[in-house]
């Protein structure tokens, strides 16, 4: 029995946002890059129905350029046997339609029984390539799914959906299939150092039986993004410090929960929070006082 | 004086003792190669200097002091006697002296071996281990028969000599004068010497040979080093007895359990599984069936594993946070740490099993490069200077100040690394830091057992700090400072590594730091056990706190070498107490009995679980608790 599990790799996304207007300031500060955590529990997954069958193999796939070779060598050595890449160019213009269509291309080549996604990536979370997948390779397809098991001797897939405040749906359907797996179905196991090394020194196959562009000489796709932005935060209230002060100022006075009186620019850079011990912090206060002439 | 059928019974019981010494000498054989560490002048006479000083084994003064008489009231008298078995005159004053010395070394022999059967029994309940006294009674029926047969002789022919043989003289007065008895007596006592000779390596006195040989083949390096592993092929770690070297087996076979390493050790003391003792002894055991098998003659395959429900059990490998008490208290160098490290290597390298709630903890690690996964970008948020200097404008001479995955991210700790800076600044030290470059250092992998990932990060961070050039590191985290200072070398990075409390006492000495504010408070100090026993450090931070105007300093009740572990070491901040009490609780509760103002610390993990311990207690005063570094911040003028 063959599974295919497609991987993704995807950029940190919860970094530090960047300071380029032109992208939106989204540009992550951090070049780190991973695998979709959903896409290692379709690999320990896929793992887990091969040792059950207790024959099989389990082949995984990716699509784009190698960013995570690290990541993606370790999610092999979870217990994967060889490892697919389809090196497609640019694949932020590409969507999920045409990434699907690639995709099923190369997995019809493979000749799988199953073939297993993650449900949604982390930085896009469209969640639509599975579902093409199942239509292109004409395969049915289950979404969201939470637990699985093989019947009638491998035969047939019965996959727990969730559906929603813990409801779940049993679906039954015959191999070959797709499914899209969520978090819960399973903990991916921690690969020990003999498999990280084997990984390391796999060779990454490539596919390239795939045609992007169409007739017009244009990238085939169906839906283009035309813009990302940040939503607007929600207004909390909060005592402004004076705005004469600087943001670093500023930034102390909140810290500290004091406050500070008018003072010129020339005198700015004297103003700190004090602290330290009680004699320390009356010193400091008095000859502030005395300076100011308030004393 | 001796017959030829003597001699064979001498050459018998020598030879029962030889073949026995042999098979302790193969089954540490099983073990793996291993190179001795240092000079082998510096090994004899290190040897020596433990021997004839008996400083370590007189820590614990109930089992030192006997051990002390027992000692000496037997060498002595072996070299005296050997001697007198040549035939050779000697001035009757020199004699009498001698016999003497003989006399009062037998009776301190005598009243070392009473005190040992009588502390041993009463330890039976307390500690575990095997707390045999059988060969002891032998010991002691030699040496009552011993002066019996002296009082004996001296009824016979009586010398007047109280000043000669002082015990026989008082054993003489209660004695039949009957030659025939004397003959029995003599017959008696050689029997039970050479049944006691015979019997020593099959009991409690094989420690004569392994317990020096394990003090001679001692590791050199400190405490709080760890040894460095190839990571090429299988096995990692140490599954099986022959997975360990020859020098951990020796180690294991030269242990008494005497119970010095579980009556010092946290985890036992707080009720977790884990007993140092329990785990050289299954240690010893094992490779004792492993050798036994083998040699059968039956030719059994065996694969006895060291973790197994009947052996060691995981839970007991992961309560250890290597805080190295057991170590500091053992007298005859076993390293039981190492030991445990290289049975937790095994655990994750090999087969991918630990508790599960420190996962994203290592995941983390493995993808952001910190432990606490907020990636490097936010590694500079804990400054609100914007002066601080980063690393890309390292000058040579300025000092790099390593700030730490603590010292980086948690909310306490951030408040340490800020008044380090303004500490800095006041001084006029030229510091700067890694800023987003930095990685963790490696220390929760590496004690964790996973040595691919510390390595790679360590390579990491060496390859950085030699493309700056960087030469001197300062930090005021004890687990960064000792995998800087012991464990880089090993991999290709060598600096100068300076521990924050050892440079603030330099600054404090050359005057660069003035302490103008008194805190008129009476203050303790908690020692970080990478620190104290990892690294000897005791007296800067203690002379940093004496320093401060007007500060009374309070030392507690375990401190110094015997300090109680806060219970954070060993990648116990990332897991669960699953049985027992916690550790920081039993270390708060004695911290606030004492009744301090102030307890100071100097490492990160110290700090936050002496906080959580103490927030938890109830009592009506709560000490606060202070990083070194904010207490000198606080006085600073």
């Amino acid at each position: 029995m063959r599974i295919v599990v497609c991987v993704k790799q995807i950029k940190h996304v919860y970094a530090r946002t960047g300071l380029d207007p032109e992208q939106y300031f989204i540009a992550p500060e951090d070049k780190i890059c991973r695998v979709n955590p959903c896409d290692e529990i379709a690999v320990e997954e896929a793992v887990r129905i091969r040792e059950k069958t207790r024959n099989g193999e389990v082949f995984l796939i990716t699509l784009g350029p190698i960013t995570a070779e690290r990541d993606l060598r370790r999610c092999l050595s979870i217990g994967g046997d060889r490892l697919y890449h389809i090196d497609v160019p640019d694949d932020n213009q590409l969507d999920s339609w045409a990434k699907a269509k690639i995709l099923a291309g190369a997995i019809k080549s493979l000749q799988c029984e199953l073939v297993l996604c993650g449900k949604e990536s982390l930085d896009r979370r469209n969640g639509m390539v599975g579902a093409y997948l199942g239509h292109f390779l004409d395969f049915p397809f289950v979404s969201s799914v939470v637990q699985c098991e093989m019947m009638n001797k491998g035969r047939v897939i019965r996959a727990h959906r969730a559906i929603g405040r813990g409801d779940r749906e049993v679906i039954e359907c015959p191999l070959p299939a797709v499914l899209t797996v969520e978090t819960g179905l399973n903990d991916p196991r921690y690969p020990t150092l003999i498999r990280k090394l084997w990984s390391m020194q796999q060779p990454i196959r490539q596919i390239d039986n795939f045609d992007l562009y169409g007739n017009d000489g244009e990238i085939k796709v169906k839906t283009k993004v035309g813009d990302v932005s940040l939503p607007r935060p929600r207004p909390r209230p909060v005592s402004t410090p004076d705005s004469n002060l600087s943001a670093m100022e500023r930034i102390k006075m909140l810290r500290g929960g004091g406050s500070s009186a008018r003072t010129k620019k020339s005198e700015r850079s004297e103003e700190k929070i004090i602290e330290g011990t009680v004699d320390k912090q009356t010193e400091s206060f008095v000859s502030f006082l005395k300076k100011h002439q308030l004393l | 004086m001796i017959a030829s059928f003597d001699v064979l019974l001498v050459i018998m019981a020598l030879a029962v003792m030889a073949g026995g010494f042999i098979g302790h000498v193969r089954r540490w054989k099983q073990g793996k190669p291993v190179k001795l560490q240092g000079t082998r002048k510096r090994r004899v006479l290190g040897l020596l200097a433990y021997i004839l000083g008996h400083r370590k084994i007189m820590e614990d003064r109930r089992f030192g002091i006997p051990h002390l008489f027992i000692f000496w009231g037997f060498i002595v008298p072996i070299i005296i006697i050997i001697l007198a078995q040549f035939s050779f005159t000697m001035p009757p004053k020199i004699a009498e002296i001698l016999s003497l010395i003989l006399d009062i070394c037998g009776g301190c022999a005598l009243i070392g071996t009473v005190m040992i059967i009588f502390c041993r029994i009463s330890a039976r309940n307390k500690v575990s281990g095997d707390k045999s006294v059988s060969h002891l009674w032998l010991l002691l029926a030699v040496l009552i028969t011993g002066f019996v047969s002296e009082g004996i002789r001296l009824a016979v022919i009586p010398e007047p000599n109280l000043i000669g043989s002082p015990v026989g003289f008082i054993v003489s007065q209660i004695m039949p004068a009957s030659p025939l008895l004397l003959d029995l007596m003599i017959r008696l006592h050689f029997f039970l010497v050479l049944v006691f000779l015979a019997l020593f390596p099959f009991s409690i006195m094989r420690h004569i040979l392994a317990a020096p040989l394990s003090i001679y083949c001692r590791e050199e390096g400190l405490p709080g080093e760890l040894r460095t592993i190839e990571l090429e092929r299988e096995p990692f770690g140490s599954a099986r007895v022959e997975d360990l070297t020859w020098k951990q087996l020796l180690s294991a076979d030269a242990c008494l359990s005497c119970g010095r390493c579980e009556r010092n050790c946290p985890a036992f003391l707080a009720g977790k599984p884990l007993s140092p003792q329990k785990v050289i002894r299954t240690i010893f055991d094992q490779m004792d069936k492993r050798y036994r098998f083998r040699h059968s003659g039956k030719n059994r395959e065996t694969d006895l594993l060291l973790i197994d429900r009947e052996s060691i059990s995981e839970a007991e490998i992961w309560s250890c946070t290597m805080c190295m008490a057991c170590v500091q208290a053992c007298p005859v160098m076993v390293q039981h740490v190492h030991m445990i490290t290289d049975m937790r290597r095994y655990l994750i390298l090999s087969k991918g099993f630990f508790p599960v709630e420190s996962k994203p903890m290592l995941r983390n690690l493995e993808i952001f490069g910190d432990v606490y996964g907020k990636g490097p970008s936010c590694r500079t948020e804990w400054s609100t200077d914007s002066n601080l200097n980063d690393i890309e404008n390292y000058q040579k001479g300025d000092v790099l100040f390593w700030v730490g995955c603590s010292g980086a991210f948690h909310h306490r700790v951030k408040e340490i690394s800020r008044a380090f800076i303004k500490i800095m600044s006041a001084a006029g030290v030229n510091t700067c830091t890694m800023g987003k470059q930095e990685l963790c250092c490696g220390d929760p992998a590496r004690r964790m057992g996973q040595e691919e990932l510390f390595q790679n990060l360590a390579q990491q961070n060496i390859r950085k700090f030699k493309d700056y050039g960087i030469e001197k590191i300062v930090t005021f985290c004890p687990h960064c400072f000792n995998i800087f200072k012991n464990e880089y070398p090993h991999l290709g990075g060598e600096f100068e590594v300076v521990h924050s409390t050892t440079f603030l006492d330099e600054l404090i000495r050359e005057g660069k730091i003035v302490m103008k504010y008194p805190l008129s408070l009476t203050a303790s100090y908690h020692d970080p056990c990478y620190l104290g026993r990892g690294n000897g450090i005791y007296d800067s931070p203690r002379a940093v706190l004496q320093s401060v105007p007007e500060l009374r300093f309070k030392e507690l009740s375990r401190s110094k070498e015997s300090a109680f572990c806060c219970g954070g070491g060993g990648g116990r901040m990332w897991m669960h107490d699953a049985s027992g009490s916690r550790i920081n609780e039993v270390r708060s509760t004695e911290i606030s009995h004492e009744g301090v103002d102030l307890v100071s610390s100097a490492c990160p993990y110290c700090i936050i679980m002496l906080e959580d311990g103490i927030q938890g207690l109830e009592v009506e005063k709560k000490p606060p608790v202070l990083d070194i570094t904010e207490v000198v911040a606080r006085s600073l003028a």
